[in-house]
């Protein structure tokens, strides 16, 4: 009886990591995807009310969901105290309070930071640009990060479940 | 005057340190901060100019100066613009921008045209931060003495840097809160502050005190300006700064016909100087202003030199 009882336990946990692995790829879709919401928020009030990045922010992150959200207030708060000679450093040291919270790689972290370091640094055609850029790399790393959830979500899910199933069967 | 923490925060660290390291005595009394890429950071006072040492203080020897890097100005343009450059277009093309607290910052670089004119500056190489002076009441004598009967028609005459504009707000500031002990009624002003001088406005708010029945309408060209006032704010007086040519003349005739007292500056000399120039011309002969002030620098900025009394 207890036996059984233990092989349950296991392949529940087992079951449990693969579908929380998953989870975690679906998750880091799901950022890039808003990241780029907000990008499309920010650029329309940079834009089109020219509006300065602090309030831009503060607005923004009302119509976000965590992280992001409170990314974009840490960043406004830190802006409105000059917490920084440029606003590279001052988003390095937001970010960094919050990395944890973020499933994002080195790869998409550095297409951040150098959005931020031109972001707020040229007129406005200048930050059309940044903007267009910095959206066509969001979307290109959103893809693959899609791509690889589409590939990998069955198989952590099978091998979850699996493996469980394995160590009971060696443990028997 | 010391530094207050808006013009403080717009330095980047490195200059910052040196400023908080240096003196308060020393730095009081300053009136404009320079800084120029690649030259001593340096400031002017009344009685000079000095560079900031490296370790902090003031020195006329240049070896031991702090070097304005070009970083450092990117980093001020950054700070003072919150980190967002495009929201200050305008502010650009115009040259200048302000600070909170009225502080003005002068900006020169690289023009970029466009078939309008300037497009925008880049390449940014020198900025002048001009610390706002708000000397409450140095007009309380010229009020009294002039106004105290009545509004007149004034125009206040000086060379550059006699403290025309500062004398100005301080009498629209009189004008406008009403003064009892030098028998003045508040009245409504309207200031066309075509070079954000008087008021000092950031973000539209003036950052300067101009009294509590005063209106500003920021950056406006005077003659459009004061037409907007006339039709719209029903104003008693009309200031506005730095009067010449003739279309600033019958802008100023036609705010006369619709019983408006206009308080005007104008850059001269003299009286006499001032007397041949077109627009002015006409203006004294037709008796327009019925008060002249004119300023000189004989003991420090805002000496009156006489008042002329034309009628």
């Amino acid at each position: 009886m207890l036996k059984i009882a233990g092989g349950l336990i296991i392949i529940t946990a087992s079951t449990l990591i693969g579908f929380y692995i998953s989870y975690l790829l679906y998750e880091k879709v799901r950022q890039l995807r808003e990241l780029q919401y907000a990008l499309q928020v920010l650029e329309s009030e940079i834009i089109y009310s020219a509006e300065p990045l602090y309030v831009a922010f503060s607005n923004l992150s009302l119509k976000l969901s965590e992280p992001l959200k409170s990314l974009f207030l840490d960043l406004a708060n830190s802006i409105k105290e000059f917490q920084g000679d440029t606003l590279h450093d001052i988003f390095i040291n937001s970010f960094n309070r919050y990395k944890e919270r973020f499933l994002l790689e080195k790869e998409e972290i550095e297409v951040l930071a150098n959005f931020f370091s031109s972001l707020g640094t040229s007129d406005l055609e200048g930050q059309k640009k940044n903007f267009n850029l910095t959206m066509k790399k969001l979307d290109m790393l959103e893809k693959k990060a899609d791509e690889k959830r589409q590939k990998n979500d069955k198989l952590v899910k099978y091998l979850g479940i699996a493996s469980g199933i394995l160590i009971v069967v060696i443990l028997v | 005057m010391t530094l207050t923490k808006e013009i403080m925060e717009i330095f980047p660290e490195d200059i910052a340190s040196v400023l908080k390291r240096t003196d308060p005595n020393d730095i009081r009394g300053t009136q404009e901060i320079r800084i120029r890429a690649n030259k001593p950071l340096m400031i002017v006072k009344s009685d000079g100019d000095f560079f900031i040492r490296i370790n902090g203080g003031i020195t006329h020897n240049s070896d031991y100066a702090y070097i304005v890097e070009i970083q450092d100005i990117e980093r001020i343009m950054q700070r003072m613009t919150n980190y967002s450059l495009y929201s200050f277009e305008d502010e650009l093309r115009n040259g200048y921008l302000t600070l909170k607290g009225g502080h003005r910052v002068g900006i020169v670089g690289r023009t970029v045209l466009s078939n309008e004119g300037i497009r925008t500056l880049k390449n940014i190489s020198a900025l002048n931060i001009r610390i706002a002076r708000e000397i409450k009441g140095c007009s309380d004598e010229v009020v009294k003495k002039i106004y105290s009967d009545g509004i007149k028609h004034t125009l206040i005459i000086s060379p550059p840097g006699c403290g025309k504009t500062t004398l100005l707000r301080d009498i629209i500031r009189n004008l406008s809160d009403g003064n009892n002990k030098l028998n003045i009624k508040g009245y409504r002003i309207g200031v066309v502050d075509e070079r954000g001088e008087i008021a000092a406005c950031h973000q539209g708010i003036p950052q300067l005190d101009v009294g509590l029945r005063t209106d500003v309408l920021d950056a406006c060209p005077k003659t459009l300006g004061i037409y907007m006032l006339l039709r719209s704010m029903g104003p008693e007086i009309i200031a506005v700064d730095e009067i010449g040519g003739l279309d600033d003349a019958k802008a100023l005739h036609d705010a006369l016909k619709a019983g408006v007292k206009i308080i005007a500056t104008a850059h001269a000399g003299t009286f006499d100087e001032i007397k041949v120039r077109t627009g002015f011309k006409e203006m004294i002969e037709n008796n327009f202003f019925e008060v002249i002030i004119v300023l000189n620098n004989k003991r420090g900025p805002g000496t009156i030199e006489k008042i002329i009394k034309l009628t």
